[in-house]
């Protein structure tokens, strides 16, 4: 379960924190529960950018995510990149700390994405050993997100038993990116429902949705997690269905290509809020107030 | 069954070598989706990084020598904003740039800009503060960690400022040994060109070193009075702290 001392409101809605929106989330607070930012983009020894971030940290609560620890890498972490994570999850004390189910570190070299792996239980082994590491190292629970797949592997264990096994060995909780999971049955062909029915989705400690788009040019046609674009209608579906079990869990919308005005993003917060499961016996007081 | 490793192995290479590699892995539908992200990724940081570089390029041979250098070198970590340390290099041995060298320059600029401004933070040395100090020959420095020295084959502050305020081209000044000073004031970040005695006593203190001995270390190189004005400048631009401990 997730520590007491990093609790959001009930339901949160939270959104990227960007370059480009730092000024004017400084100068006036905006309407939204929390701000994520991608671990390595504030990896800074000083300057104004850091400067920057305390004032951001000083008026919205956040959450970190990294991209690249790398924790599905056969390789053993790279510790300087650990105590950099370490460093930056002990100054901000965020609300949530979340990595991926991916690798993209080998042999010195880094792969600059969330590459896919195959499941097994050497796999889990590798990276059930890398989350102990790490959470021993942050002194707290790390969140896991799914991947979104555009390939298929030889897995000897799904996806969703390989989570629920990572999560029972190593205390983890998950990021379920809703996106991601729509994405990998889209082009993999498998069913959404049973995916998400097995996941152990009392371990889901937070929300991911975004956008997407579709290459139409490859053989077959495959959804691309580009988060450049609103979240889609079926992605909206099923999180109005998740959240109809899992009421509280904070959601955020992530945007990383073609990033909006701050008010458009803010919108598309708005708009989760519509879709959470809790606004169906909301007061229309409550649903007008968080558009 | 391979082991993780080796799969990983193979993986890698066939993003990097396209068909080579574990052909099974390198041609499977939706490989491409991932080589497309690291070689994409990877340029568009390249282009982050260098606009001004871009810019006197020309977006399309800026992305030919960009998606060559994402071929022949990876990042070694996954913050982006160092990637790049090498590309100047990797333009300067282009024979085609030969003529250009000034491009290599504003390319240089740029990476020390950028390392500069996510430098750590640190008290400038003045020239009060040292005057203060009980035996200011034995006051330990060393360079400020937001700044850097970069080596120009030209003259291109003109040409610099042209850039940062948007245009696209400006004269480019005499070819020679010009040295530079970067230097992170707030939120800017300053440049500076210097003499040969400032760029010798910076380098001098680039490891921690008492005042005295760095001093005397660029003498042999210099007269007093250049070591004396070398000092001075490096105190006025706030390119020098006082380091927390002397060297054994």
């Amino acid at each position: 379960m997730l520590m007491d001392a990093h609790r959001l409101p009930r339901a949160a809605q939270g959104i990227g924190l960007k370059p480009q929106h730092m000024t004017e989330l400084i100068a006036e607070r905006a309407d939204i529960d929390f701000l994520e930012l991608h671990a390595e983009n504030h990896m800074s020894a000083g300057g104004p950018m850091r400067d920057d971030l305390a004032a951001i940290a000083a008026r919205y609560p956040l959450s970190v995510h990294g991209v690249g620890l790398s924790l599905g890498s056969a390789e053993p972490l790279d510790d300087q990149h650990l105590a950099r994570l370490v460093h930056l999850v002990d100054e901000l004390n965020p609300v949530r700390v979340s990595e991926h189910l991916a690798w993209s570190r080998l042999e010195g070299d880094f792969y600059n994405d969330l590459l896919p792996l195959p499941l097994s239980e050497e796999s889990l082994e590798v990276v059930a050993r890398h989350v102990d590491t790490t959470q021993q190292a942050l002194g707290r629970q790390l969140l896991v997100e799914n991947p979104s797949l555009y390939m298929a592997l030889d897995n000897t264990l799904s996806e969703a038993d390989f989570l629920t096994e990572l999560v029972r060995r190593t205390g983890c909780g998950l990021l379920l990116d809703i996106n991601n999971a729509y994405i990998s049955a889209e082009n993999l062909g498998r069913d959404l429902s049973d995916y998400l029915s097995a996941l152990p989705l009392s371990a889901v400690g937070e929300f991911h949705l975004a956008g997407h788009s579709l290459d139409t040019e490859a053989t077959p046609p495959l959804r691309i997690d580009d988060h450049g674009s609103p979240v889609c209608e079926a992605v909206w579906q099923r999180y109005a269905q998740l959240t109809d079990t899992l009421p509280a869990v904070p959601t955020l919308i992530e945007w990383d290509t073609r990033i909006p005005s701050l008010p458009r993003w803010l919108e598309e917060a708005a708009l989760a809020r519509r879709y959470h499961a809790s606004a169906a016996t909301a007061p229309l007081a409550c649903l007008e107030s968080a558009s | 069954m391979t082991s993780l490793a080796e799969w990983q192995r193979d993986f890698a290479r066939a993003l990097q070598f396209g068909e080579a590699g574990d052909s099974r892995l390198g041609h499977q539908p939706g490989f491409d989706v991932y080589r497309n992200n690291v070689r994409h990724s990877l340029i568009e940081a390249l282009a982050q990084t260098f606009p001004h570089t871009r810019t006197l390029l020309g977006e399309r041979f800026f992305r030919s020598v960009a998606s060559d250098h994402v071929r022949q070198r990876l990042p070694e970590e996954p913050r982006l904003r160092y990637y790049g340390q090498a590309f100047a290099e990797a333009l300067e041995r282009l024979t085609v740039m030969q003529d250009y060298r000034y491009v290599v320059d504003i390319c240089r600029l740029e990476h020390a800009r950028l390392s500069v401004s996510h430098a750590a933070d640190a008290a400038p040395l003045s020239a009060d503060l040292l005057g203060q100090a009980e035996d200011p020959q034995a006051v330990c420095c060393m360079t400020h960690p937001a700044s850097r020295l970069v080596e120009g084959f030209h003259d291109v502050l003109g040409l610099w400022h042209a850039l940062e305020r948007g245009e696209d081209h400006a004269p480019v000044g005499a070819a020679g040994d010009w040295p530079w000073l970067l230097i992170r004031l707030g939120r800017r970040v300053e440049i500076h060109p210097v003499n040969p005695s400032t760029r010798r006593l910076y380098q001098t203190l680039a490891t921690p070193t008492p005042l005295g001995e760095a001093l005397a270390t660029s003498a042999r190189q210099a007269d007093q009075a250049q070591v004396s004005e070398a000092l001075g400048t490096l105190l006025a631009l706030g390119c020098l702290t006082q380091a927390q401990e002397t060297p054994a």
